[in-house]
């Protein structure tokens, strides 16, 4: 398997090519103009995919990357550590680094219906609703997507009605997504092929921030999105409670676990066991400029970053958690603490 | 080799057929290099592709190969996840409509995976490879396009007239193309590297092994079919608001327990009086076993296959057994085995007192056993000549949904044991609540029951009922539409006939052409008049050219202002159809086939 060649360096810069999840894009664009600012002579090339897919770039399509950035960060367990780059034999990485949280929410306009009804109490039958359009990412693709399944398989729990799942889902996907309540895990199966059946309210697209032009355009009522994404561009936000939110620190959400009912990579049939969302941070081992890669996430991770972040509404975690924190560069090492074994 | 032949000469007479192709056929453009003569094998000449037919047979192509397929080019552009686009360019390969069109079977309950060399895969649904259902947007804003394109996915070996570069994107990509440069679509389907087409059934198959006096490897369609809501279909729910639904065991067993499978008195109640287990085994080896006095006629030990409408989750699949009357610990998932211990046994031949038979879904046989197990009612009711009488049996009706009538039955033929016959409609028989099978002082001797009708149809020693239809309802050869197949009422249209109902008109967004105005009537309206079946599931809709495109029951009745149309000449009429693909816009449509 050839390689794509690395970014070549223009003007004598280091080119540095970052790959992350479309829900860091606004946060990160802030990052790059000032970590540029600090090293002039790196230039940071980034680009933006549903987490799945940046993951993807690296270990399957072998795209020469220096930095991951992935909205859940155990996919980079999940497909980096269990694969090796072809020339070296190394896994292509060892080692992330749980920088950042999250909540689910929905996102919404002063147009969309029952906006001024909605609240904590009623917001899955309003979403159940015919004449109201829901947009969700794909599961397939976009942990956002999985994460809102859980959401309402969490709340089936939560609200004790145990058929909040069903309302929202059932009838409106050509191939039904399956819900299965054990005794102390509730299993989400997503079939091969997820397809919305027309003109029932429900829209799904790849990756959640295609649903924000969507939902700008009047074209929905609601949409499932991340609370930063949803701050960031000035769009009504609706909270959801934080036994569904996936956000909190304080509530266990392992109850639930979201699985592709297919062999999506070679070697992973890839289950998403309920957790707080977790952003996560790596090296490729084949990064072709792994001493700038340290930096920036160096730079993420210092006031300065955090400050950017934080005036992005995506906060950082007061201490950055490193999985399997001996594999970590040196330079890295002080500025995260070893993640507990699960 | 033969084979693969084959499919190219099937592949050039498909495309000859092809009336739809909706990116452009050409000649290909960019060559293969000729093979050396030497006998050292070139990289041309080594397989690239495989395509795996749902029976699992390969046929291996190398790239020459492909390109002696019929070539299909086109402007394909991608978006990215979060908005980079790459602009159209112009792609060439096979479609893959044209790829799987030669193999037999495929149909909307499959799905095309294409993988890449390293094992990725994406599975494409039957509606995006037949029909180019795909989001597309503007390559220049990247906005979706209200008005979509016609789309066709391709497996492309070239870009730009020259072969792919192997090293960047190998020697097959998926593209999804279309005539002009005015769309790009999501780049997560362009799948690199392309090394192989699967086509499977998007249902994982399973099969039950059942031994007794007979054995009989059940697959899951005939299980399926079993479990039907108008055949055997038992459902149990549980402490977790969980509905199972599958067959009883009873039934089951049934169909090994004697050489009766299905027609006639399947279950041996003879038998199971005396008395045998039923081992159900898991493929891990767990067995429970069931005593036939447990077992014996009770809806309440089922073997399901489904929950919450459903397959069954990993650790049950296929098959768990389910129900009220097991404790937790019987309840054995994974099912793969269920042996029924009746070797040596033998039981009088049975003879059934009432065969149910005809129009419908299975035909039925009882014996006066068979009947006394089910929900049996004493009643009071009106005979014609004797007045005011006491009878015991089982209600008619509820005989006539076990059997399951078809679509178009009208009547039930009654026929006594001295041959004597009459016959009553069914729609009558379906009002009588009271309509009974009753069982007389003489085992085996059952009377009909059949409250406000004629004597004529009080048959003594009932023995069969056939359901019946009358001559097919006759279409007018002239109609201009025709709406037929899982409706109570088929039926043709003149555009008098049309005219003659409720008429509207509306403003739609035509997929291509913007807003336009239409006149008609509602879809819904004429299926309302047809009455659809309730297991009617899509609609196929065919032009006067034979062009056809499908839509679900639910997509169509969901679309209040689906509209089949006038038009400026009579007797033609289009399918105005808002919010759904642009190939259900037809234009000539001269029937709608519900299916």
């Amino acid at each position: 398997m050839a390689t794509i060649p690395p970014a070549t360096e223009i003007s004598g810069k280091v080119p540095l090519v970052v790959f992350a999840a479309g829900s860091l894009i606004i946060p990160f664009d802030h990052l790059e103009q000032a970590f540029e600012a600090r090293y002039p002579n790196i230039d940071v090339r980034p680009e933006y995919h549903g987490s799945i897919q940046v993951i993807r770039h690296a270990t399957e399509l072998h795209d020469s990357i220096d930095v991951i950035a992935s909205a859940d960060a155990s996919l980079i367990p999940m497909l980096m550590y269990g694969s090796q780059v072809p020339e070296t034999g190394k896994a292509y990485a060892d080692w992330y680094i749980r920088f950042a949280s999250n909540r689910l929410a929905l996102a919404y306009t002063d147009q969309s219906k029952y906006a001024a009804e909605i609240d904590a109490s009623n917001w899955y039958r309003v979403l159940s609703q015919q004449d109201v359009r829901t947009g969700i990412a794909d599961p397939r693709f976009d942990p956002s997507g999985y994460r809102a399944l859980m959401a309402f398989a969490l709340a089936n729990n939560y609200y004790r009605q145990p058929t909040i799942f069903f309302d929202m889902f059932t009838g409106r996907f050509r191939r039904s997504i399956g819900i299965f309540q054990d005794d102390d895990l509730t299993t989400i199966t997503v079939p091969e092929i997820v397809e919305p059946v027309a003109n029932t309210g429900l829209v799904m697209r790849g990756a959640s921030i295609q649903l924000i032009a969507l939902l700008q355009s009047g074209e929905l009522d609601y949409a499932f999105e991340y609370e930063s994404v949803i701050q960031q561009h000035g769009l009504n936000l609706f909270s959801l409670p934080e036994e569904l939110n996936l956000g909190s620190p304080d509530v266990d959400y392992s109850k639930v676990l979201v699985r592709l009912d297919f062999q999506r990579f070679h070697s992973v049939e890839p289950e998403f066991p309920g957790e707080r969302i977790g952003y996560g941070i790596t090296i490729p081992s084949n990064a072709p400029h792994p001493e700038e890669a340290e930096l920036f996430i160096a730079f993420l991770l210092s006031e300065e970053g955090r400050a950017l972040m934080q005036a992005d509404h995506h906060p950082l975690f007061e201490q950055a958690l490193a999985d399997n924190h001996a594999n970590l560069p040196a330079s890295l090492q002080g500025l995260c603490a070893p993640a507990e074994t699960p | 080799m033969l084979i693969k032949r084959l499919l190219i000469m099937l592949f050039v007479g498909a495309i000859l057929l092809s009336a739809c192709q909706t990116a452009t056929p050409v000649p290909p453009t960019a060559t293969v290099p000729p093979a050396p003569t030497s006998a050292a094998p070139v990289a041309e000449m080594i397989a690239v592709f495989e395509l795996v037919a749902e029976d699992g047979s390969v046929t291996e192509f190398t790239l020459e190969d492909l390109m002696e397929l019929p070539v299909t080019s086109g402007q394909a552009g991608i978006k990215s996840s979060t908005g980079k686009i790459t602009a159209p360019e112009t792609w060439s390969g096979v479609a893959l409509k044209d790829l799987v069109a030669v193999l037999p079977g495929f149909d909307e309950t499959m799905g095309v995976s294409v993988e890449a060399d390293d094992g990725y895969a994406i599975t494409f649904s039957y509606d995006q490879i037949m029909n180019g259902t795909f989001i597309q947007y503007d390559p220049g804003t990247g906005d979706e396009l209200k008005s979509p394109v016609p789309l066709t996915a391709i497996l492309a070996y070239e870009l730009n007239d020259e072969l792919l570069d192997a090293n960047q994107s190998g020697n097959l990509r998926l593209a999804i193309v279309s005539d002009e440069p005015k769309q790009v679509t999501d780049g997560h389907w362009s799948v690199k590297f392309v090394t192989k087409v699967v086509v499977k059934s998007l249902g994982e198959e399973w099969f039950l092994q059942m031994d007794g006096a007979i054995s009989e490897t059940m697959d899951r369609a005939t299980f399926e079919s079993g479990a039907s809501p108008n055949c055997h279909t038992a459902s149990w729910t549980d402490d977790k608001a969980q509905e199972w639904r599958g067959i009883p065991l009873w039934l089951m067993v049934g169909r090994v327990d004697d050489e009766i499978i299905h027609e006639g008195p399947a279950y041996n109640d003879q038998l199971a009086e005396m008395g045998y287990t039923v081992d159900i085994i898991s493929s891990d080896g767990y067995t429970v076993s069931i005593d036939s006095s447990r077992m014996t006629r009770n809806d309440n030990i089922i073997v399901a296959h489904l929950v919450n409408g459903n397959p069954l989750p990993e650790k049950y699949f296929p098959l768990r057994l389910v129900g009220s009357d097991l404790e937790k610990s019987e309840m054995a998932g994974m099912i793969t085995k269920i042996v029924v211990h009746v070797e040596g046994m033998t039981a009088p031949a049975i003879e059934a007192d009432l065969a149910i038979g005809g129009m419908v879904k299975s035909s039925l046989a009882f014996t006066e056993a068979d009947l006394r197990s089910m929900d049996v009612v004493h009643i009071t009711a009106e005979h014609p000549k004797k007045g005011s009488q006491e009878y015991e049996g089982v209600y008619l009706n509820a005989l006539l949904e076990m059997a399951g009538i078809d679509t178009g039955a009208t009547k039930l033929v009654l026929t006594a044991s001295d041959e004597y016959s009459a016959e009553v409609p069914l729609a009558d028989v379906s009002a009588c609540a009271d309509c009974l099978v009753a069982f007389t002082e003489e085992a085996g001797v059952l009377n009909l029951v059949m409250p406000g009708m004629a004597t004529s149809a009080w048959i003594k020693d009932i023995v069969k009922i056939d359901v019946q239809g009358e001559a097919a309802v006759e279409i007018p050869a002239d109609a201009d539409l025709v709406i037929n197949g899982l409706v109570a009422t088929p039926m043709g249209f003149k555009e008098e006939d049309l005219r003659a109902l409720e008429v509207v008109k509306i403003t739609a967004e035509h997929p291509k052409k913007g807003p336009l105005d239409y006149e008609g009537v509602r879809l819904n309206t004429l299926l309302e008049l047809v009455k659809l079946d309730p297991s009617a599931v899509k609609l196929v809709l065919t032009a006067s050219d034979g062009f056809t495109a499908e839509i679900f029951v639910a997509e169509a009745t969901a679309c209040a202002d689906c509209l089949v149309a006038f038009t400026e000449e009579a007797g033609v009429f289009n399918l105005a159809m808002p919010g759904l693909p642009s190939n259900t816009w037809m234009k000539d449509i001269t029937k709608i086939e519900i299916q």
